[in-house]
């Protein structure tokens, strides 16, 4: 019965939590892709402003192949242009490097929407699941209060990992990650899918 | 009958203490050549090294700290002056991961030790971890500020452009007033300019909204990854409510609560045997070790190293 409710509660959380960030996570999208528009934008601009400074048709080239960022710049093309060559790669290595920061910055926004891996601490070593009732044993390690008062009575006295005999009234609830899992569900309230 | 004669070893010592003596009156110099002497007598003796270390390291002098601790540790492994006082020399020439090995294998041999000397290497840990991150954090940082004002700028243009578009569209003279008070944001358009061109006013508020929404949208995204660089307050269940601090040593007690270790045990010892919180009756075997916590605080440490600073 227990586990029908809470199964309930996280299904009802994950709902609630999901109207307000499915367009949340629209906007971030489409900013995303709005900001690394501008970025090429910026980048064939630059190219291209180098282009006319060195009257070098191969960097209107270069602005053809924008997209290819494989694009290898030692090719024989070049070889005339030394000096217009450097210029392009720092263009170039400056774009890469704008773009990559762009991406950690969306990429960190986007861990309140996209599941990623919970973390192993949050969750019990058996159940493999968030805590929903966290309790510590003697031996330091913390457990899901039903499955391990399942284990006592079903399996035997003892602490599932350490094999240290173990009774249930030496069960103490672990209050610091009872919090800590709400705090992560709050920030990561996808994991509710699954609670 | 005494022949005069005065073994090596207790020559050693002799000097020692006199270089000891030196120390305390703040002659560094005479305290330096005293343990010299010694150490010439018997290098095989990792305390002269050490005292020795800690001349130079009032001097600053942190090759030579880094050297005699060096020489200290070959001799005996597991010094804890040797071992700290090399981390905090490494962190001087600012070599933070090498610094931070040495450090905890310092706060490893510190257990059992006095809480003071442990409190004292922990600062050190934090101060290193502090500095390691801060080098590549700090770049990081910037970029992302610099990109922010690239996207901010990239979408005024294109509030601009899209107004301006509206404008020649209408013919309306007011939209490019209102392309000259862009960074108003305030502007209140219901004034009674736009009165004539109700259906260019709302064309424009909607603009307007739209602009405003990505801005803050953009906001949200670069504040939430400023996070890992900017300090925000730390989550309470992750602090000891006796420190306010970070836990290093979390332990729980029967009553569920967890406090620092170090504090506990010190609670226990000075003001009674009882739970600070609950007043329950409580001993110190009962104390258990928070290992989910532990975990917990390392990894809000690495996403939020600045914590660091004051740990």
């Amino acid at each position: 019965m227990v586990e029908v409710i809470w199964s309930e509660v996280g299904k009802a959380k994950y709902a609630e939590w999901e109207k307000v960030a499915l367009p949340q996570q629209q906007k971030q999208k489409a900013l995303r892709e709005f900001c690394e528009n501008a970025l090429r934008e910026d980048y064939k601009n630059s190219l291209f402003r180098l282009g006319s400074n060195n009257k070098a048709q191969s960097c209107g080239a270069l602005y053809e192949n924008i997209e290819d960022e494989m694009i290898d710049i030692n090719s024989s093309d070049f070889l005339e242009i030394d000096k217009t060559t450097f210029e392009v790669s720092k263009l170039k290595s400056s774009f890469v490097e704008k773009k990559q920061t762009l991406d950690d910055v969306f990429d960190k926004a986007a861990e309140y929407y996209k599941p990623t891996e919970v973390p192993e601490f949050l969750c019990c070593k058996i159940t493999m699941d968030l805590y929903r009732d966290p309790v510590i044993t003697p031996s330091g390690i913390t457990y899901e209060r039903a499955i391990l008062l399942d284990h006592l009575e079903k399996v035997g006295k003892f602490d599932p990992l350490t094999r240290a005999p173990l009774q249930a009234h030496e069960l103490i609830t672990n209050l610091a990650i009872k919090e800590a899992v709400k705090a992560y569900l709050a920030e990561h309230a996808w994991a509710y899918k699954t609670y | 009958m005494s022949t005069g004669f005065v073994s090596a070893n207790k020559q050693a010592e002799i000097l020692k203490d006199q270089g000891n003596l030196y120390f305390k009156k703040n002659r560094i110099s005479a305290a330096i050549e005293a343990y010299t002497e010694a150490i010439t007598l018997c290098p095989k003796v990792a305390t002269y090294w050490t005292n020795r270390a800690l001349c130079h390291k009032k001097r600053n002098d942190w090759e030579r700290v880094e050297a005699d601790c060096r020489t200290a540790l070959e001799i005996d492994k597991s010094s804890l002056k040797a071992r700290y006082m090399l981390g905090i020399a490494l962190l001087e020439k600012n070599e933070f991961s090498e610094a931070i090995k040495q450090l905890e294998k310092a706060l490893d041999l510190s257990r059992g030790g006095t809480s003071d000397m442990v409190e004292v290497i922990w600062s050190e840990v934090g101060k290193a971890k502090y500095a390691e991150w801060e080098k590549v954090a700090l770049p990081q940082q910037q970029k992302q500020k610099a990109l922010r004002e690239f996207c901010e700028n990239a979408l005024r243009e294109d509030y601009k452009n899209s107004l301006f578009r509206l404008g020649s569209n209408n013919k309306a003279q007011s939209c490019g007033a209102l392309y000259e008070n862009i960074e108003d944001e305030m502007i209140d358009i219901n004034s009674s300019d736009f009165l004539e061109i109700d259906k260019t006013t709302f064309e424009v508020s909607k603009l307007k909204s739209s602009f405003v929404e990505k801005k803050q949208t953009l906001d949200d995204v670069f504040d939430k990854a400023a996070e890992y660089y900017k300090p925000t307050e730390v989550p309470e269940f992750l602090c000891c409510k006796i420190t306010m601090d970070l836990y290093r040593d979390p332990v729980i007690t029967p009553s569920g609560i967890t406090y620092e270790r170090a504090i506990l045990l010190d609670h226990l010892e000075k003001v009674g045997k009882f739970d600070p919180l609950t007043r329950a009756p409580l001993q110190a075997h009962e104390l258990i070790t928070n290992l989910a916590i532990k975990e917990a605080v390392k990894a809000y440490l690495a996403e939020h190293a600045w914590a660091y600073k004051t740990y």
